[in-house]
Protein backbone atom coordinates (compact mmCIF):
# COMPACT_ATOMS: atom_id res chain seq x y z
CA UNK A 1 0.00 0.00 0.00
CA UNK A 2 0.75 3.31 -0.62
CA UNK A 3 3.92 2.22 -2.81
CA UNK A 4 3.94 5.32 -5.40
CA UNK A 5 6.79 7.11 -3.33
CA UNK A 6 9.26 3.95 -3.42
CA UNK A 7 8.10 3.42 -7.06
CA UNK A 8 9.41 7.07 -8.11
CA UNK A 9 12.59 6.07 -6.46
CA UNK A 10 12.95 3.24 -8.27
CA UNK A 11 11.99 4.98 -11.20
CA UNK A 12 14.36 7.93 -10.39
CA UNK A 13 17.18 5.37 -9.43
CA UNK A 14 16.62 3.38 -13.10
CA UNK A 15 16.43 6.12 -15.01
CA UNK A 16 20.02 7.25 -14.08
CA UNK A 17 21.11 3.85 -14.70
CA UNK A 18 19.74 4.32 -18.28
CA UNK A 19 21.78 7.61 -18.65
CA UNK A 20 25.20 6.34 -17.23
CA UNK A 21 24.79 3.19 -20.10
CA UNK A 22 23.77 5.96 -22.63
CA UNK A 23 26.75 8.19 -21.92
CA UNK A 24 29.44 4.84 -21.79
CA UNK A 25 27.71 3.77 -25.13
CA UNK A 26 28.81 6.98 -26.72
CA UNK A 27 32.22 6.40 -25.21
CA UNK A 28 32.60 3.13 -26.49
CA UNK A 29 33.86 1.42 -29.99
CA UNK A 30 36.44 0.97 -31.96
CA UNK A 31 37.86 4.08 -32.07
CA UNK A 32 39.22 5.45 -28.49
CA UNK A 33 37.80 8.93 -27.53
CA UNK A 34 38.12 10.51 -24.58
CA UNK A 35 35.10 11.84 -22.64
CA UNK A 36 35.90 14.99 -23.13
CA UNK A 37 36.37 14.55 -27.09
CA UNK A 38 33.49 12.44 -26.81
CA UNK A 39 31.26 15.28 -24.95
CA UNK A 40 32.78 17.95 -27.73
CA UNK A 41 31.56 15.41 -30.90
CA UNK A 42 28.19 15.46 -29.81
CA UNK A 43 27.67 18.77 -29.67
CA UNK A 44 28.88 19.60 -32.75
CA UNK A 45 32.44 20.75 -31.53
CA UNK A 46 35.99 19.23 -31.68
CA UNK A 47 36.98 17.76 -34.89
CA UNK A 48 35.07 17.14 -37.87
CA UNK A 49 35.93 13.08 -36.97
CA UNK A 50 34.76 12.93 -33.68
CA UNK A 51 31.43 14.73 -34.66
CA UNK A 52 31.05 11.89 -37.08
CA UNK A 53 32.08 9.15 -34.45
CA UNK A 54 29.74 10.62 -32.09
CA UNK A 55 26.92 11.92 -33.97
CA UNK A 56 26.50 9.57 -36.46
CA UNK A 57 27.59 6.41 -35.89
CA UNK A 58 27.43 6.42 -31.79
CA UNK A 59 24.36 8.71 -30.66
CA UNK A 60 21.41 6.82 -33.19
CA UNK A 61 23.00 3.09 -31.88
CA UNK A 62 22.57 4.57 -28.22
CA UNK A 63 19.26 6.10 -28.97
CA UNK A 64 18.27 2.77 -30.57
CA UNK A 65 19.33 1.08 -27.70
CA UNK A 66 17.29 3.00 -25.18
CA UNK A 67 14.24 3.05 -27.64
CA UNK A 68 14.29 -0.75 -28.69
CA UNK A 69 15.11 -2.12 -24.91
CA UNK A 70 12.51 0.19 -23.59
CA UNK A 71 9.77 -0.75 -25.91
CA UNK A 72 10.30 -4.68 -24.97
CA UNK A 73 10.55 -4.44 -21.85
CA UNK A 74 7.20 -2.29 -21.57
CA UNK A 75 5.85 -4.86 -24.10
CA UNK A 76 6.63 -7.57 -21.99
CA UNK A 77 5.52 -5.96 -18.60
CA UNK A 78 1.98 -5.23 -20.71
CA UNK A 79 1.85 -8.29 -21.80
CA UNK A 80 2.46 -10.26 -18.77
CA UNK A 81 -0.55 -8.54 -16.78
CA UNK A 82 -2.86 -9.09 -19.81
CA UNK A 83 -2.26 -12.47 -19.55
CA UNK A 84 -1.39 -12.56 -16.13
CA UNK A 85 1.61 -14.63 -16.48
CA UNK A 86 5.02 -13.85 -15.88
CA UNK A 87 6.28 -16.13 -18.57
CA UNK A 88 4.53 -14.36 -21.43
CA UNK A 89 6.56 -12.31 -23.58
CA UNK A 90 6.42 -10.98 -27.17
CA UNK A 91 9.16 -12.82 -28.38
CA UNK A 92 7.25 -16.35 -27.14
CA UNK A 93 4.19 -15.40 -29.06
CA UNK A 94 5.99 -14.89 -32.30
CA UNK A 95 5.43 -11.34 -32.89
CA UNK A 96 9.07 -10.33 -33.32
CA UNK A 97 8.97 -13.83 -35.40
CA UNK A 98 6.22 -12.37 -37.76
CA UNK A 99 7.48 -8.71 -37.86
CA UNK A 100 10.79 -10.33 -39.14
CA UNK A 101 8.95 -12.15 -41.65
CA UNK A 102 6.76 -9.06 -42.73
CA UNK A 103 9.78 -7.24 -43.17
CA UNK A 104 11.53 -9.97 -45.31
CA UNK A 105 9.03 -10.57 -47.47
CA UNK A 106 9.45 -6.49 -48.51
CA UNK A 107 13.17 -6.85 -49.02
CA UNK A 108 13.25 -10.17 -50.77
CA UNK A 109 10.58 -9.05 -53.07
CA UNK A 110 12.50 -6.44 -53.75
CA UNK A 111 9.80 -3.98 -52.84
CA UNK A 112 12.11 -1.94 -50.40
CA UNK A 113 15.42 -1.60 -49.49
CA UNK A 114 16.22 -2.30 -45.99
CA UNK A 115 16.01 2.16 -45.31
CA UNK A 116 12.43 2.46 -46.67
CA UNK A 117 9.49 3.30 -45.29
CA UNK A 118 7.85 0.36 -46.05
CA UNK A 119 9.74 -1.84 -44.30
CA UNK A 120 9.15 -1.25 -40.76
CA UNK A 121 5.27 -1.05 -42.05
CA UNK A 122 5.38 -4.60 -42.90
CA UNK A 123 7.08 -5.59 -39.91
CA UNK A 124 4.27 -4.02 -37.77
CA UNK A 125 1.73 -5.36 -39.79
CA UNK A 126 3.38 -8.51 -39.63
CA UNK A 127 3.49 -8.14 -35.52
CA UNK A 128 0.11 -7.32 -35.71
CA UNK A 129 -1.32 -10.03 -37.55
CA UNK A 130 0.33 -12.60 -35.46
CA UNK A 131 -0.71 -11.61 -31.94
CA UNK A 132 -4.67 -11.23 -33.31
CA UNK A 133 -3.89 -14.64 -34.94
CA UNK A 134 -2.08 -15.72 -31.09
CA UNK A 135 -5.41 -14.14 -29.35
CA UNK A 136 -7.78 -16.07 -32.00
CA UNK A 137 -6.11 -19.48 -32.01
CA UNK A 138 -6.03 -19.79 -27.98
CA UNK A 139 -9.09 -17.90 -27.14
CA UNK A 140 -9.64 -15.39 -24.76
CA UNK A 141 -9.74 -17.18 -21.84
CA UNK A 142 -7.35 -19.73 -22.89
CA UNK A 143 -4.94 -21.95 -20.02
CA UNK A 144 -1.26 -21.18 -20.44
CA UNK A 145 -0.75 -24.25 -21.94
CA UNK A 146 -2.85 -23.67 -24.48
CA UNK A 147 -1.69 -19.96 -25.05
CA UNK A 148 2.27 -21.19 -25.46
CA UNK A 149 0.90 -23.86 -27.72
CA UNK A 150 -0.70 -21.33 -30.11
CA UNK A 151 2.21 -18.78 -29.48
CA UNK A 152 4.80 -21.93 -31.19
CA UNK A 153 2.52 -21.97 -33.66
CA UNK A 154 2.17 -18.47 -34.52
CA UNK A 155 6.03 -18.36 -34.47
CA UNK A 156 6.87 -21.70 -36.66
CA UNK A 157 4.47 -19.82 -39.26
CA UNK A 158 6.28 -17.07 -39.13
CA UNK A 159 9.57 -18.94 -39.46
CA UNK A 160 8.17 -20.90 -42.14
CA UNK A 161 7.58 -17.69 -44.19
CA UNK A 162 11.12 -16.31 -43.04
CA UNK A 163 12.93 -19.42 -44.66
CA UNK A 164 10.55 -19.51 -47.71
CA UNK A 165 11.62 -15.70 -48.41
CA UNK A 166 14.65 -16.60 -47.98
CA UNK A 167 14.54 -19.22 -50.17
CA UNK A 168 13.33 -17.52 -52.74
CA UNK A 169 15.90 -14.35 -52.27
CA UNK A 170 17.06 -13.54 -55.48
CA UNK A 171 20.88 -13.85 -55.07
CA UNK A 172 23.16 -15.42 -52.98
CA UNK A 173 23.99 -11.47 -51.31
CA UNK A 174 20.75 -10.54 -50.43
CA UNK A 175 19.94 -14.13 -48.28
CA UNK A 176 23.17 -13.13 -46.91
CA UNK A 177 21.72 -9.71 -45.77
CA UNK A 178 18.98 -11.02 -44.86
CA UNK A 179 19.86 -14.03 -42.00
CA UNK A 180 22.22 -11.48 -41.17
CA UNK A 181 19.88 -8.69 -40.39
CA UNK A 182 17.69 -10.95 -38.36
CA UNK A 183 20.16 -11.87 -35.97
CA UNK A 184 18.96 -8.45 -34.00
CA UNK A 185 21.66 -5.84 -34.40
CA UNK A 186 22.31 -2.21 -33.58
CA UNK A 187 25.30 -1.47 -35.44
CA UNK A 188 26.16 0.74 -38.77
CA UNK A 189 22.47 2.13 -37.67
CA UNK A 190 21.27 6.24 -38.85
CA UNK A 191 19.18 8.53 -37.20
CA UNK A 192 17.19 7.92 -40.35
CA UNK A 193 16.46 4.09 -38.49
CA UNK A 194 15.61 6.51 -35.38
CA UNK A 195 13.10 8.52 -37.37
CA UNK A 196 11.32 5.36 -38.74
CA UNK A 197 10.95 3.46 -35.63
CA UNK A 198 10.02 6.53 -33.47
CA UNK A 199 6.23 7.04 -34.69
CA UNK A 200 5.48 3.72 -34.57
CA UNK A 201 6.86 3.46 -31.20
CA UNK A 202 5.54 6.65 -29.60
CA UNK A 203 2.27 5.35 -30.89
CA UNK A 204 2.79 1.74 -29.35
CA UNK A 205 4.04 3.07 -25.87
CA UNK A 206 0.75 5.39 -25.93
CA UNK A 207 -0.76 2.39 -26.21
CA UNK A 208 0.61 0.45 -23.57
CA UNK A 209 1.10 2.85 -20.53
CA UNK A 210 -2.23 3.41 -20.34
CA UNK A 211 -4.00 0.59 -18.90
CA UNK A 212 -1.77 0.04 -15.89
CA UNK A 213 -5.19 0.04 -13.63
CA UNK A 214 -6.62 -2.54 -15.58
CA UNK A 215 -3.46 -4.88 -15.25
CA UNK A 216 -3.94 -4.90 -11.58
CA UNK A 217 -8.05 -4.96 -11.66
CA UNK A 218 -7.02 -8.44 -13.52
CA UNK A 219 -4.72 -9.70 -10.43
CA UNK A 220 -8.33 -10.67 -9.65
CA UNK A 221 -8.84 -12.40 -13.02
CA UNK A 222 -11.35 -11.05 -16.10
CA UNK A 223 -14.80 -11.27 -13.85
CA UNK A 224 -13.84 -9.42 -11.39
CA UNK A 225 -11.78 -7.23 -13.35
CA UNK A 226 -14.68 -6.56 -15.79
CA UNK A 227 -17.05 -5.79 -12.43
CA UNK A 228 -14.59 -3.11 -11.07
CA UNK A 229 -15.50 -1.07 -14.60
CA UNK A 230 -12.68 -1.98 -17.50
CA UNK A 231 -14.15 -3.17 -20.34
CA UNK A 232 -11.49 -5.76 -21.22
CA UNK A 233 -11.89 -5.72 -25.10
CA UNK A 234 -10.48 -2.85 -25.65
CA UNK A 235 -7.61 -3.47 -22.86
CA UNK A 236 -6.57 -6.46 -24.93
CA UNK A 237 -6.74 -4.30 -28.32
CA UNK A 238 -4.50 -1.98 -27.26
CA UNK A 239 -1.94 -4.04 -25.69
CA UNK A 240 -1.87 -6.10 -28.79
CA UNK A 241 -1.83 -2.93 -30.86
CA UNK A 242 0.66 -1.52 -28.77
CA UNK A 243 2.79 -4.35 -28.48
CA UNK A 244 2.88 -4.99 -32.45
CA UNK A 245 3.97 -1.22 -33.36
CA UNK A 246 6.29 -0.77 -30.13
CA UNK A 247 8.00 -4.25 -30.93
CA UNK A 248 7.52 -4.18 -34.97
CA UNK A 249 9.04 -1.03 -35.40
CA UNK A 250 11.98 -2.16 -33.27
CA UNK A 251 12.23 -5.49 -35.28
CA UNK A 252 11.75 -3.41 -38.47
CA UNK A 253 15.36 -1.57 -38.19
CA UNK A 254 17.13 -3.92 -35.71
CA UNK A 255 16.21 -7.11 -36.35
CA UNK A 256 14.91 -9.58 -33.57
CA UNK A 257 16.53 -8.83 -30.05
CA UNK A 258 15.07 -11.79 -27.93
CA UNK A 259 14.46 -11.98 -24.09
CA UNK A 260 14.43 -8.77 -23.31
CA UNK A 261 10.78 -8.21 -22.56
CA UNK A 262 10.65 -11.42 -20.39
CA UNK A 263 13.70 -10.78 -18.49
CA UNK A 264 13.06 -6.72 -18.02
CA UNK A 265 9.86 -6.82 -16.05
CA UNK A 266 10.75 -9.80 -14.15
CA UNK A 267 13.95 -7.90 -12.83
CA UNK A 268 11.78 -5.08 -11.31
CA UNK A 269 8.94 -6.93 -10.26
CA UNK A 270 9.82 -7.48 -6.74
CA UNK A 271 10.98 -4.07 -6.19
CA UNK A 272 7.05 -3.17 -7.11
CA UNK A 273 5.56 -5.68 -4.79
CA UNK A 274 4.74 -7.78 -8.00
CA UNK A 275 1.81 -4.78 -8.46
CA UNK A 276 1.22 -5.76 -12.67
CA UNK A 277 0.46 -2.10 -13.11
CA UNK A 278 3.28 -0.23 -11.04
CA UNK A 279 5.59 -2.62 -12.83
CA UNK A 280 5.22 -1.23 -16.57
CA UNK A 281 6.92 1.83 -16.06
CA UNK A 282 10.30 0.49 -14.12
CA UNK A 283 10.04 -2.38 -16.76
CA UNK A 284 10.88 -0.20 -19.46
CA UNK A 285 13.48 1.38 -17.70
CA UNK A 286 15.10 -1.96 -17.10
CA UNK A 287 14.89 -3.13 -20.67
CA UNK A 288 16.55 -0.19 -22.24
CA UNK A 289 19.57 -0.30 -19.76
CA UNK A 290 19.26 -4.46 -20.30
CA UNK A 291 19.68 -3.46 -24.07
CA UNK A 292 22.26 -0.93 -24.02
CA UNK A 293 24.36 -2.73 -21.33
CA UNK A 294 24.09 -5.50 -24.23
CA UNK A 295 24.89 -3.28 -27.19
CA UNK A 296 28.29 -2.15 -24.97
CA UNK A 297 29.17 -5.31 -24.10
CA UNK A 298 29.07 -6.33 -27.78
CA UNK A 299 31.28 -3.68 -28.67
CA UNK A 300 33.86 -4.94 -25.57
CA UNK A 301 34.14 -8.37 -26.31
CA UNK A 302 36.87 -9.25 -28.28
CA UNK A 303 35.33 -11.51 -31.57
CA UNK A 304 36.60 -11.55 -34.69
CA UNK A 305 33.64 -10.17 -36.10
CA UNK A 306 31.22 -8.20 -33.60
CA UNK A 307 28.64 -10.35 -32.20
CA UNK A 308 25.10 -9.48 -32.90
CA UNK A 309 23.35 -7.65 -29.58
CA UNK A 310 20.36 -10.46 -30.59
CA UNK A 311 22.64 -13.28 -30.27
CA UNK A 312 23.70 -12.07 -26.86
CA UNK A 313 20.74 -11.35 -25.55
CA UNK A 314 19.58 -15.07 -26.81
CA UNK A 315 22.47 -16.33 -25.19
CA UNK A 316 22.04 -14.51 -21.75
CA UNK A 317 18.14 -14.79 -22.31
CA UNK A 318 17.69 -18.34 -22.95
CA UNK A 319 19.28 -19.78 -19.81
CA UNK A 320 16.83 -17.12 -17.58
CA UNK A 321 14.38 -18.14 -18.57
CA UNK A 322 14.82 -21.54 -18.05
CA UNK A 323 15.58 -21.00 -14.65
CA UNK A 324 12.49 -19.20 -14.82
CA UNK A 325 10.76 -22.38 -15.37
CA UNK A 326 12.45 -23.93 -13.35
CA UNK A 327 11.83 -21.98 -10.02
CA UNK A 328 8.16 -21.91 -10.90
CA UNK A 329 7.91 -25.66 -12.04
CA UNK A 330 5.82 -26.54 -9.44
CA UNK A 331 3.29 -23.56 -9.51
CA UNK A 332 3.26 -24.58 -13.74
CA UNK A 333 2.46 -28.02 -13.60
CA UNK A 334 0.16 -28.19 -10.11
CA UNK A 335 -2.30 -25.83 -10.33
CA UNK A 336 -4.22 -24.96 -13.20
CA UNK A 337 -3.80 -21.97 -14.63
CA UNK B 1 -32.69 3.04 11.34
CA UNK B 2 -34.87 3.77 7.84
CA UNK B 3 -33.76 0.80 4.90
CA UNK B 4 -31.51 2.41 2.45
CA UNK B 5 -32.74 3.76 -0.15
CA UNK B 6 -31.93 1.64 -3.28
CA UNK B 7 -33.59 -0.96 -5.74
CA UNK B 8 -32.34 -3.53 -7.70
CA UNK B 9 -35.08 -4.75 -10.54
CA UNK B 10 -35.02 -7.57 -12.96
CA UNK B 11 -37.84 -7.69 -15.07
CA UNK B 12 -37.59 -10.92 -17.45
CA UNK B 13 -33.89 -11.03 -18.08
CA UNK B 14 -33.10 -14.14 -20.22
CA UNK B 15 -29.52 -15.21 -20.84
CA UNK B 16 -28.54 -17.29 -23.98
CA UNK B 17 -25.53 -18.87 -25.17
CA UNK B 18 -26.02 -19.88 -28.82
CA UNK B 19 -29.35 -22.10 -28.76
CA UNK B 20 -29.91 -22.66 -25.12
CA UNK B 21 -31.23 -20.56 -22.99
CA UNK B 22 -29.36 -20.54 -19.60
CA UNK B 23 -31.80 -17.99 -17.64
CA UNK B 24 -35.20 -18.17 -18.93
CA UNK B 25 -37.39 -14.95 -18.09
CA UNK B 26 -36.67 -14.23 -14.76
CA UNK B 27 -38.25 -11.56 -13.00
CA UNK B 28 -37.97 -10.16 -9.29
CA UNK B 29 -37.71 -6.98 -7.64
CA UNK B 30 -34.55 -6.73 -4.34
CA UNK B 31 -35.27 -3.25 -2.25
CA UNK B 32 -32.68 -1.58 0.34
CA UNK B 33 -32.00 -3.61 3.37
CA UNK B 34 -32.75 -6.85 2.26
CA UNK B 35 -30.56 -9.50 1.41
CA UNK B 36 -31.92 -12.18 -0.73
CA UNK B 37 -30.89 -15.95 -1.42
CA UNK B 38 -30.58 -17.46 -4.85
CA UNK B 39 -30.73 -21.54 -4.38
CA UNK B 40 -31.26 -24.35 -6.62
CA UNK B 41 -29.75 -27.26 -8.06
CA UNK B 42 -26.20 -27.13 -9.91
CA UNK B 43 -26.68 -25.57 -13.75
CA UNK B 44 -29.55 -23.76 -12.78
CA UNK B 45 -28.65 -20.81 -13.72
CA UNK B 46 -27.79 -19.08 -10.49
CA UNK B 47 -24.71 -17.93 -11.20
CA UNK B 48 -25.09 -16.66 -14.71
CA UNK B 49 -28.36 -14.80 -13.27
CA UNK B 50 -25.65 -12.84 -11.11
CA UNK B 51 -23.74 -12.18 -13.39
CA UNK B 52 -26.40 -10.64 -16.06
CA UNK B 53 -27.50 -8.51 -13.08
CA UNK B 54 -23.62 -7.31 -12.85
CA UNK B 55 -23.69 -6.99 -16.65
CA UNK B 56 -21.26 -9.69 -16.83
CA UNK B 57 -23.32 -11.33 -19.14
CA UNK B 58 -25.07 -10.24 -22.21
CA UNK B 59 -28.59 -10.43 -21.63
CA UNK B 60 -32.20 -9.30 -22.83
CA UNK B 61 -34.84 -7.92 -20.84
CA UNK B 62 -34.25 -4.85 -19.05
CA UNK B 63 -31.86 -4.98 -15.43
CA UNK B 64 -33.02 -1.70 -13.42
CA UNK B 65 -30.97 0.38 -10.68
CA UNK B 66 -33.33 2.69 -9.14
CA UNK B 67 -35.15 2.72 -12.41
CA UNK B 68 -32.29 3.11 -14.87
CA UNK B 69 -31.12 0.37 -16.88
CA UNK B 70 -28.02 -1.38 -16.21
CA UNK B 71 -26.93 -1.07 -19.83
CA UNK B 72 -27.34 2.76 -19.58
CA UNK B 73 -24.86 3.13 -16.43
CA UNK B 74 -21.17 4.21 -17.69
CA UNK B 75 -19.19 1.18 -16.55
CA UNK B 76 -17.72 3.82 -14.31
CA UNK B 77 -20.74 4.28 -12.56
CA UNK B 78 -21.81 0.87 -12.81
CA UNK B 79 -18.62 -0.65 -10.59
CA UNK B 80 -19.77 2.39 -7.70
CA UNK B 81 -23.02 0.44 -7.51
CA UNK B 82 -22.51 -2.77 -8.11
CA UNK B 83 -19.38 -4.83 -6.59
CA UNK B 84 -19.90 -8.35 -7.91
CA UNK B 85 -17.58 -11.83 -6.09
CA UNK B 86 -17.12 -14.24 -8.57
CA UNK B 87 -17.25 -17.80 -7.05
CA UNK B 88 -13.71 -18.66 -7.39
CA UNK B 89 -11.31 -16.68 -5.66
CA UNK B 90 -8.32 -16.55 -8.03
CA UNK B 91 -5.30 -14.40 -7.08
CA UNK B 92 -2.39 -14.02 -10.20
CA UNK B 93 0.03 -11.77 -8.30
CA UNK B 94 1.16 -12.15 -4.91
CA UNK B 95 0.36 -9.03 -4.31
CA UNK B 96 -0.03 -8.11 -0.67
CA UNK B 97 -3.39 -8.51 1.66
CA UNK B 98 -3.92 -5.12 1.70
CA UNK B 99 -3.47 -3.73 -2.17
CA UNK B 100 -5.55 -6.54 -2.86
CA UNK B 101 -8.16 -5.45 -0.86
CA UNK B 102 -7.21 -1.75 -2.63
CA UNK B 103 -8.47 -2.92 -5.88
CA UNK B 104 -11.40 -2.51 -4.47
CA UNK B 105 -10.67 0.80 -4.83
CA UNK B 106 -10.11 1.48 -8.11
CA UNK B 107 -13.94 2.09 -9.42
CA UNK B 108 -13.09 5.18 -6.92
CA UNK B 109 -10.35 6.28 -8.95
CA UNK B 110 -7.33 4.57 -6.63
CA UNK B 111 -4.31 4.35 -8.10
CA UNK B 112 -1.44 3.43 -6.66
CA UNK B 113 -1.73 6.59 -4.70
CA UNK B 114 -4.29 5.89 -1.86
CA UNK B 115 -6.62 9.19 -0.73
CA UNK B 116 -7.29 8.97 3.23
CA UNK B 117 -11.14 7.97 2.45
CA UNK B 118 -9.34 4.83 0.26
CA UNK B 119 -7.09 3.72 3.52
CA UNK B 120 -10.32 4.04 5.34
CA UNK B 121 -12.70 2.22 3.78
CA UNK B 122 -10.17 -1.00 3.05
CA UNK B 123 -8.99 -0.72 7.11
CA UNK B 124 -12.60 -1.24 7.73
CA UNK B 125 -13.30 -3.85 5.41
CA UNK B 126 -10.08 -6.04 6.53
CA UNK B 127 -11.09 -5.69 10.16
CA UNK B 128 -14.46 -6.94 9.61
CA UNK B 129 -13.62 -9.78 7.59
CA UNK B 130 -10.33 -10.18 10.07
CA UNK B 131 -7.85 -10.46 7.68
CA UNK B 132 -6.20 -7.19 9.47
CA UNK B 133 -2.93 -9.13 10.27
CA UNK B 134 -2.13 -10.18 7.04
CA UNK B 135 -2.19 -7.18 5.43
CA UNK B 136 1.64 -7.70 4.10
CA UNK B 137 1.63 -10.97 3.51
CA UNK B 138 1.39 -12.22 0.32
CA UNK B 139 -1.79 -13.19 -0.71
CA UNK B 140 -0.95 -16.58 -2.90
CA UNK B 141 0.81 -17.46 0.95
CA UNK B 142 -2.90 -17.66 2.62
CA UNK B 143 -5.40 -20.92 2.91
CA UNK B 144 -8.34 -21.12 0.97
CA UNK B 145 -10.20 -19.78 4.13
CA UNK B 146 -8.07 -16.66 4.46
CA UNK B 147 -8.02 -15.74 0.70
CA UNK B 148 -12.00 -15.85 0.77
CA UNK B 149 -12.27 -13.34 3.27
CA UNK B 150 -9.49 -11.53 1.36
CA UNK B 151 -12.30 -11.55 -1.65
CA UNK B 152 -15.19 -10.36 0.53
CA UNK B 153 -12.82 -7.48 2.28
CA UNK B 154 -12.01 -6.34 -1.61
CA UNK B 155 -15.39 -6.66 -2.20
CA UNK B 156 -16.60 -4.53 0.86
CA UNK B 157 -13.90 -2.03 0.04
CA UNK B 158 -15.97 -0.80 -2.97
CA UNK B 159 -18.92 0.39 -1.02
CA UNK B 160 -20.82 -0.31 -3.70
CA UNK B 161 -24.68 -0.71 -1.63
CA UNK B 162 -25.01 -3.78 -4.35
CA UNK B 163 -23.33 -6.88 -3.91
CA UNK B 164 -24.05 -9.93 -6.07
CA UNK B 165 -21.95 -12.55 -4.20
CA UNK B 166 -21.53 -16.06 -5.89
CA UNK B 167 -21.42 -18.24 -2.77
CA UNK B 168 -19.45 -16.14 -0.46
CA UNK B 169 -18.93 -18.61 2.24
CA UNK B 170 -17.75 -21.75 -0.07
CA UNK B 171 -14.40 -22.93 1.61
CA UNK B 172 -15.01 -21.75 4.14
CA UNK B 173 -15.05 -22.93 7.78
CA UNK B 174 -18.14 -22.57 9.95
CA UNK B 175 -16.70 -19.54 12.37
CA UNK B 176 -16.05 -17.54 9.24
CA UNK B 177 -19.54 -18.88 6.87
CA UNK B 178 -20.81 -16.91 10.26
CA UNK B 179 -18.95 -13.77 9.76
CA UNK B 180 -19.05 -13.16 6.64
CA UNK B 181 -22.63 -14.33 6.33
CA UNK B 182 -23.58 -11.44 9.13
CA UNK B 183 -20.91 -8.82 7.09
CA UNK B 184 -23.63 -9.64 4.18
CA UNK B 185 -26.56 -8.62 6.41
CA UNK B 186 -25.44 -5.80 8.19
CA UNK B 187 -24.16 -4.35 4.19
CA UNK B 188 -27.70 -4.95 3.11
CA UNK B 189 -29.24 -3.34 6.32
CA UNK B 190 -26.89 -0.47 6.71
CA UNK B 191 -25.68 0.35 3.18
CA UNK B 192 -27.95 -1.26 0.46
CA UNK B 193 -29.02 -5.13 -0.54
CA UNK B 194 -27.06 -8.38 -1.25
CA UNK B 195 -28.00 -10.97 -3.62
CA UNK B 196 -25.83 -14.29 -2.74
CA UNK B 197 -26.09 -17.41 -4.19
CA UNK B 198 -26.34 -19.71 -1.62
CA UNK B 199 -25.38 -23.93 -1.67
CA UNK B 200 -26.33 -24.30 1.84
CA UNK B 201 -30.12 -24.35 2.50
CA UNK B 202 -29.77 -24.22 6.09
CA UNK B 203 -27.46 -20.93 5.76
CA UNK B 204 -30.14 -19.44 3.01
CA UNK B 205 -33.08 -19.98 5.72
CA UNK B 206 -30.79 -18.93 8.64
CA UNK B 207 -29.57 -15.03 6.58
CA UNK B 208 -32.06 -14.63 4.05
CA UNK B 209 -35.11 -12.07 3.86
CA UNK B 210 -36.12 -14.10 0.84
CA UNK B 211 -34.60 -17.25 -1.22
CA UNK B 212 -35.05 -17.09 -4.53
CA UNK B 213 -35.46 -20.75 -6.46
CA UNK B 214 -34.28 -21.57 -10.06
CA UNK B 215 -34.56 -24.77 -11.75
CA UNK B 216 -33.79 -25.42 -15.39
CA UNK B 217 -33.34 -21.28 -16.05
CA UNK B 218 -36.71 -20.48 -14.48
CA UNK B 219 -37.35 -18.81 -11.28
CA UNK B 220 -39.76 -21.45 -9.76
CA UNK B 221 -40.24 -20.00 -6.13
CA UNK B 222 -39.74 -16.73 -4.69
CA UNK B 223 -40.80 -16.04 -1.17
CA UNK B 224 -40.30 -15.74 2.83
CA UNK B 225 -37.05 -18.96 3.67
CA UNK B 226 -39.88 -20.36 5.62
CA UNK B 227 -42.29 -20.97 2.77
CA UNK B 228 -39.57 -21.64 0.01
CA UNK B 229 -37.93 -24.32 1.85
CA UNK B 230 -40.27 -26.99 2.40
CA UNK B 231 -39.38 -30.92 2.44
CA UNK B 232 -41.64 -31.00 -1.04
CA UNK B 233 -40.29 -28.00 -2.38
CA UNK B 234 -36.34 -29.09 -1.99
CA UNK B 235 -37.51 -32.89 -3.17
CA UNK B 236 -39.33 -31.42 -6.00
CA UNK B 237 -36.45 -29.13 -7.11
CA UNK B 238 -33.18 -30.74 -5.84
CA UNK B 239 -34.46 -34.37 -6.19
CA UNK B 240 -33.34 -35.20 -2.43
CA UNK B 241 -35.97 -36.38 0.84
CA UNK B 242 -34.93 -34.20 4.15
CA UNK B 243 -36.08 -33.51 6.98
CA UNK B 244 -36.42 -29.96 8.05
CA UNK B 245 -37.07 -28.98 11.10
CA UNK B 246 -36.11 -26.24 13.92
CA UNK B 247 -33.05 -26.25 16.43
CA UNK B 248 -33.34 -22.91 19.00
CA UNK B 249 -35.51 -20.90 16.41
CA UNK B 250 -32.97 -21.64 13.63
CA UNK B 251 -34.22 -23.99 10.10
CA UNK B 252 -32.51 -26.95 9.84
CA UNK B 253 -32.46 -28.71 6.75
CA UNK B 254 -30.40 -32.73 7.29
CA UNK B 255 -30.96 -34.55 3.87
CA UNK B 256 -32.35 -38.02 4.17
CA UNK B 257 -32.09 -40.45 1.48
CA UNK B 258 -28.09 -41.36 0.13
CA UNK B 259 -28.10 -42.66 -3.58
CA UNK B 260 -26.57 -45.22 -4.48
CA UNK B 261 -25.01 -43.18 -7.87
CA UNK B 262 -26.90 -41.55 -11.11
Amino acid sequence: MGGRGRDELLIGVLAVLVVVLFAVSLAVGPVFLPPATVVGGLFGGGSEAARIIVQEIRLPRALLAVMIGGSLGLAGASLQGLLRNPLAAPDLFGAPAAAAFGAVTVISLGLADALSFALPVAAIAGALISVALLILVAGPRSSLLVLILAGLAVSSLAGAGTALALNLAPNPFAALEIAFWLLGSLEDRSMRHVLIALPFMVVGVGLLVWDRRAFRALTLGEEAAASLGFDLRWVRLRVVTGVAAAVGAGVAVAGSIGFIGLVAPHLVRPLVGHDPGRVVLPAALSGAALLLAADIAVRLIPAQAEIKVGVLTALIGAPFFIWMILTRRRELTGAPS
Amino acid sequence: MSAPDIVLAADRVSVAYGQTRVVDAASFTVRGGELVAIVGPNGAGKTTLLRALAGLAPSSGSITVDGAPLASLSLGERARRIAYLPQSQVFHWPLAVADIVALGRLPRGAGADLSEADRQAIAVAMADTGITQYAERPVTTLSGGERARVAVARVLATEAPIILADEPTASLDLRYQMAIAGMLLRHARAFGLVVAVLHDLALAARIADRVIVMQGGRIVADGAPNEMLSAERVREVFGVEVAIGEVGGARVVVPLSLSEGP
